[in-house]
């Protein structure tokens, strides 16, 4: 091996390797306090229940390879494709950026939806009472409850959570549920050409998704989370520098996905 | 109307669905509420209207803000007549979601394997079909190309059949061409005027003035039948705008295949010019996820060198930005080094080319990494560094080409300057290296019914004779010069049939397009068979409304990167709406209108005819099954051959011997005066299929081909299908260099400070001229702002966001090359003769070389449905008459289009990415390299000035 891929751009390895050793942290100030966003939730009474996966034994979490992902957009398209989401709002997006300056430039490709967290902000919002922990942890909506509140959206430390714009109820992944109940993957899997996207058991250790982010360690991609200093145990790890330099761009609490990440204005670093 | 009445039933493909909203609702997939016009619904749970009404009263729930639940509150979407279909968002209506997602969706449903064609990869899909309505499209993981992937605009499939704005009558131009006026006819009416047409042409005692030009075409068995049954041979096509040079350089090493497939899953380093795998390219989904195979499983490193940052370029391991055109220089440079170095393998080039290492020391002397350097700006060190890497990864090293090296003047040079690199480090078939297979489509064991014999006419549109490398070993053609000659009055069409075919977006010099096919007087009749009322369309007399890939039949494959042929199929997935109808349906028809034997040909009926096609298919024994049904049940087969590596070493056996003659000069095993291989130490062995049995780094063919000399046994002796030029090539002589050189255009070696030379590309979520009508896509890419390098555009005055006006130049060296192309009738400005100008926005990206500019293709439509214009409305009644507006709608998009570009056409007031963008081929000239006749569309000299 003449290089080593994981070393990808040696100008983009110190500063993702400095930066992703462990965790990739919110790069502005941790904006409406943390007090604010606690005085959203609900009094845990009110979410301990629904906090709760009912336990079948399996513990399902996420492993985006970025080193493999090349901003293909085919996740998303199935994913609108599986949902009908509607034009403006997204349930998963692919976030760019271009890196470094001329010659010597690389593109970063992250794939974003919703964490899944194990102490998800949004169950402890939800005044309805809709959002709550499915099987496997699958942090998922009942729509015989939601009724469009949308504090969830104000809470998530992701922004992975729409308000859609006519049924007025949040939408959010949820890890296809429909489709892994009957032996599919979740819409966005098995149509990855780079094979970027792992969806499975942690709890299983012959699971795909373990061998995936084991073989990510050996090769020296140690996968790391996203703002995990939001304590919300996120369900999704991240292989390569792409998290690091793209935090950034990924919205916040009280923003959600939109078509303007996809503006070419938008794949370098924002104007200050 | 019950005319009308029965045909939207027949749309529907649906009995009773239209009467019964509960039975939609479970039709809808995801047991949501629908709507129907009148506003009445019911939700999944056979609730009323009224009954979720009242769920508008939320219960009552600690910390809920009841002012602020009633402030959100949306406008229900408006559904047509037959409430929601999948792909146009059925989200839900006023009521709220209940069941969500559809833990049913999935129960009772059809899985029906097929072949998408949303772009030329024709990867393999599964629909999911649910009471007659596909509501899912996935990868099809039987394919053994694709193996279950795909990419953005596979998934947008739905989109595609479910458009609104989808043609689904016959049409009949009523007001001047190109004026969009047009009647709804039948098929019965369209086939009678087309065949009278027809039947006339072909009375005329002029068959070639009937012209069948193709966009993309996945039918090539029955195009060929009916314009051989017909008696043309005048087949116009798009490969010169697409992939002629990468062709001409492998058909001039191997003459066996036009299509190198590079073993990257095995590779240890894959050296990429200018190839944008990871967003198109003809093998886009089965290379791109090899190459990733290769880098994260096999430690292959990847190197790209691009004018542009590319996701290819951007994802690589390296990346080089050479001024445009020098990839050629660059690839030069670094065999110069890997023979400097002594990295080159003896044993290939000695056994297995037509060259010594003492001829390609000789020849590569001048070309020292300092030289390439200087033409392209890529620092010497870094040329020779990257030669080195690459040839010590030998033999699991392969370069990688495609239209980035090969869209130029100089673009045959550029690809054997590439090709050449494998040979030196004996990467040539080997494991992991460079490799081709023999069966670049289907399987051979597959064969269609019976053909007719060939077409015998000769057109001067088909075979222009100024370009000599364009159909001596396949028929590639010229296609980009067809709409000049013809207002060259070189030659004149009768009756022209477009298919699958948006010429006037995506051919160079749009309004040359446009007024030639505007003209009836070149033109004389004009049948468009197409899916959507596109730009071609606009200009037929007659349009045909052509069955989407979801709705037809085929047996297809890609050049294969396992190195072993497969067949696939394309199977309808549902039935077609509306009175579509694939050529397989018509043309029996069309051509029994036609008569005078050409219905001969046309006997079978299409499952007869599939019948026979895949009839070789051998029996899977866990099924049962074989031929057409395993096909239908699988999707793909994939034969037990071994992957074609080093072919050349596969040894002769006694009975190919028997008989055979052996030259001892040269080795060369010939049999009835073919040749058959080539003595490899003493061994017969197969060689390469090419005149001297070897890999021909000194071609004698192209040399004398260039100047219409005998090349009787060169043909001969190789094991190849080649020809001479036709007789109507005489005294087009073209001098082509027997040995990889590489020259630079004439009007790139002095650009001025505002002159730049403009590249272009294509999106990942698009093709070229065929996927902006799809609204999942369009949402990603819809605009194309003009990418400029910010030192660039400092030294301008530009800023992000600015306005400039692009003045595009013809070729300098094309006018001294092709003397044909000449044109008396372009402006001269500043000694560059002018082509067109045109204002864009610009926006700077540290990915580009600071002399070049970079505009995608795909964007800029005038026609093609209202989503490709970016518009929530249909903006003209007229195109519409084609399609069905009442059946239903697409709330969405009219609703949702958060793109639509308000400002009037004044810069000032545009808003980046929103619009519908450029059409860059305004810009371009008609550019074909002088000898294989490929467009250059990444040549062109362009002068900016700021606006505003």
């Amino acid at each position: 091996m003449p290089d080593g891929n994981t070393s990808r751009r040696d100008f983009l390895r110190k500063s993702a390797i400095a930066a992703a050793a462990t965790t990739v942290p919110a790069s502005a100030p941790a904006d409406p306090t943390a007090e604010t966003i606690e005085s959203k939730f609900q009094p845990e009474e009110l979410w301990r229940d629904r906090m709760t996966a009912p336990d079948d034994g399996r513990k399902l979490g996420w492993f985006v390879d970025s080193r493999r992902c090349f901003g293909c957009h085919a996740c998303e398209v199935s994913c609108k494709a599986e949902n009908d989401v509607p034009l403006g709002n997204f349930i998963r997006q692919t976030f760019y950026r271009d890196v470094g300056e001329y010659p010597q430039v690389a593109r970063m490709f992250l794939p974003m939806a919703c964490q899944h967290c194990e102490d998800a902000p949004c169950i402890k919002a939800c005044p309805c009472g809709a959002l709550h922990k499915a099987e496997g942890g699958t942090v998922a909506i009942d729509y015989n409850v939601c009724c469009g509140h949308g504090t969830c959206v104000e809470v998530c430390p992701y922004g992975a959570i729409y308000m859609d714009p006519v049924a007025k109820q949040a939408v959010k992944c949820h890890n296809c549920y429909h489709r892994t109940e009957v032996g599919m993957e979740p819409a966005c899997v098995p149509t990855c050409p780079s094979q970027a996207l792992y969806f499975g058991d942690l709890n299983d250790p012959e699971s795909e998704i373990n061998s995936a982010m084991a073989a990510a360690r050996d090769a020296g991609a140690e996968p790391v989370q996203l703002r995990d200093e939001k304590e919300t145990k996120p369900r999704m790890w991240f292989a390569g520098p792409a998290p690091a330099e793209i935090e950034d761009s990924i919205p916040r609490e009280g923003e959600s996905y939109s078509g303007e990440a996809y503006s070419i204005y938008n794949w370098k670093l924002p104007v200050v | 109307m019950s005319n009308d009445r029965s045909s939207r039933r027949r749309f529907l493909q649906l009995g009773l669905a239209a009467s019964s909203s509960t039975a939609l609702a479970a039709l809808s997939g995801c047991g949501q509420s629908s709507t129907t016009s009148e506003g009445k619904s019911k939700d999944a749970d056979g609730n009323s209207a009224s009954a979720a009404a009242n769920k508008d009263a939320p219960p009552k729930l600690p910390g809920l803000d009841l002012e602020k639940w009633k402030s959100i509150r949306g406008t229900p979407y408006q559904l047509g007549e037959f409430g929601a279909m999948p792909g146009v968002c059925n989200l839900p209506g006023p009521q709220a979601k209940r069941n969500w997602p559809d833990r049913d969706k999935y129960k009772d449903v059809e899985k029906i394997p097929s072949m998408c064609q949303l772009c030329s990869t024709v990867c393999g899909i599964v629909g999911y079909v649910k009471d007659g309505r596909l509501i899912k499209i996935e990868g099809n993981p039987n394919d053994p190309n694709s193996r279950g992937y795909l990419c953005a605009r596979g998934q947008a499939g739905l989109n595609h059949l479910y458009h609104p704005e989808r043609l689904l009558y016959p049409l009949k131009r009523v007001g001047a061409r190109g004026e969009g006026k047009w009647k709804r006819i039948t098929w019965d009416e369209a086939l009678d005027e087309i065949a009278a047409k027809l039947r006339a042409v072909r009375e005329s005692g002029k068959p070639e003035e009937f012209a069948f030009h193709q966009g993309r075409q996945r039918s090539k068995d029955y195009i060929k039948r009916f314009l051989d049954a017909f008696g043309t041979k005048t087949q116009l096509s798009h490969r010169a705008l697409c992939s002629g040079n990468r062709r001409a350089a492998n058909l001039t090493y191997l003459w066996e295949s036009d299509w190198d497939l590079n073993d990257v899953e095995n590779s240890k380093y894959i050296l990429n010019f200018g190839s944008n795998a990871f967003e198109a390219h003809q093998g886009h989904v089965p290379f791109a996820s090899r190459i990733q195979n290769g880098r994260f499983n096999n430690g292959a490193k990847l190197v790209t060198f691009d004018v542009r940052l590319s996701n290819t370029a951007g994802a690589s391991d390296e990346w080089f930005a050479p001024f445009p055109g020098t990839d050629g220089a660059i690839a030069l440079a670094m065999g110069h080094t890997i023979l400097a170095e002594n990295l080159h393998d003896e044993q290939f080039i000695s056994q297995w080319t037509n060259a010594t290492v003492d001829e390609l020391q000789e020849l590569l002397k001048p070309h020292t990494p300092e030289w390439a350097e200087q033409v392209s700006g890529v620092p010497a060190a870094d040329i020779r560094r990257i030669a080195i890497e690459f040839a010590k990864a030998a033999p699991a090293c392969t370069t990688m080409c495609n239209r980035g090296s090969s869209a130029h003047i100089n673009g045959y040079y550029n690809d054997r300057a590439i090709q050449l690199l494998n040979a030196l480090v004996g990467s040539v078939g080997k494991k992991g290296g460079w490799c081709w297979s023999p069966w670049s489509g289907l399987d051979p064991v597959v064969k269609t019914p019976a053909m007719p014999p060939g077409a015998k006419t000769w057109s001067v549109l088909e075979d222009p004779p100024e370009y000599p490398l364009s159909n001596v070993w396949r028929r590639m053609r010229v296609g980009e010069i067809i709409y000049l000659y013809l207002l060259q009055g070189r030659a004149k069409l009768q009756a022209y049939m477009t298919y699958n075919l948006d010429s006037p977006l995506t051919w160079p010099e749009e309004s040359l397009t446009q007024q030639v096919l505007c003209d009836e007087d070149l033109i004389e009749f004009h049948v468009c068979i197409n899916s959507f009322y596109n730009e071609t369309a606009h200009f037929a007399d007659i349009v045909l409304p052509w069955a989407t890939y979801l709705e037809r039949w085929d047996l297809d494959a890609r050049g294969a990167y396992n190195l072993k042929p497969y067949v696939g199929i394309r199977q309808p997935v549902v039935e077609s709406l509306g009175e579509s109808r694939d050529i397989r349906e018509f043309f029996p028809d069309l051509a029994r209108r036609i008569g005078g034997g050409m219905e001969e040909w046309f006997n079978e009926s299409v499952d007869e005819y599939m019948q026979q096609w895949a009839s070789n298919v051998p029996e899977n024994p866990d099924t049962g099954k074989r031929g057409l049904d395993r096909l239908k049940e699988e999707g793909a087969w994939e034969g037990d051959r071994e992957p074609f590596y080093e072919a050349y070493n596969t040894p002769l056996s006694d009975e190919d011997m028997a008989g055979a003659a052996v030259d001892e000069q040269s080795g060369i095993i010939t049999k009835d005066g073919k040749g058959i291989g080539v003595m490899l130490d003493g061994q017969p062995v197969r060689g390469f299929l090419t005149p001297s049995r070897r890999f021909e780094i000194r071609s004698a063919f192209v040399e004398k081909i260039g100047r219409n000399e005998d090349c009787s046994e060169l043909i001969a002796s190789s094991g190849a299908k080649a020809s001479h030029r036709n007789s109507q090539h005489k005294g087009n002589n073209t001098d082509i260099s027997p040995v990889p050189t590489w020259f630079q255009p004439k009007e790139h070696q002095s650009l001025t400070d505002n002159e730049l030379v403009m590249t272009s590309f294509k999106w990942n979520v698009h093709n070229h001229g065929r996927t902006m009508n799809l609204k999942w896509l369009a949402e990603i890419v819809h605009s194309n702002p003009a990418w400029l390098n910010p030192r660039t555009a400092e030294q301008l005055g530009l800023e992000d966001g600015d306005w400039i006006e692009l003045t595009s130049y013809a070729s300098a060296e094309l006018d001294d090359r092709s003397p044909h192309l000449k044109r008396d009738d372009l402006e001269v400005e500043n000694g560059r003769k002018v082509v067109s100008r045109m204002r864009v926005p610009i926006v700077t990206m540290q990915g580009i070389h600071p002399k070049a500019i970079a505009m995608s293709n795909s964007c800029g439509h005038s026609q093609y449905t209202s989503v490709a214009q970016a518009k929530r409305r249909p903006p003209d009644e007229g195109v519409l008459a084609g399609c069905d507006p009442a059946t239903y709608r697409d709330a969405d998009w009219e609703r949702n289009m958060w793109w639509e570009d308000t400002s009037n056409g004044d810069p000032a007031k545009w808003k980046p990415n929103t619009g519908n963008g450029w059409n860059q081929n305004r810009l371009m000239p008609i550019a074909p390299d002088p000898i294989s006749g490929q467009q250059a569309f990444h040549d062109t000299v362009v002068s900016i000035r700021k606006i505003g």
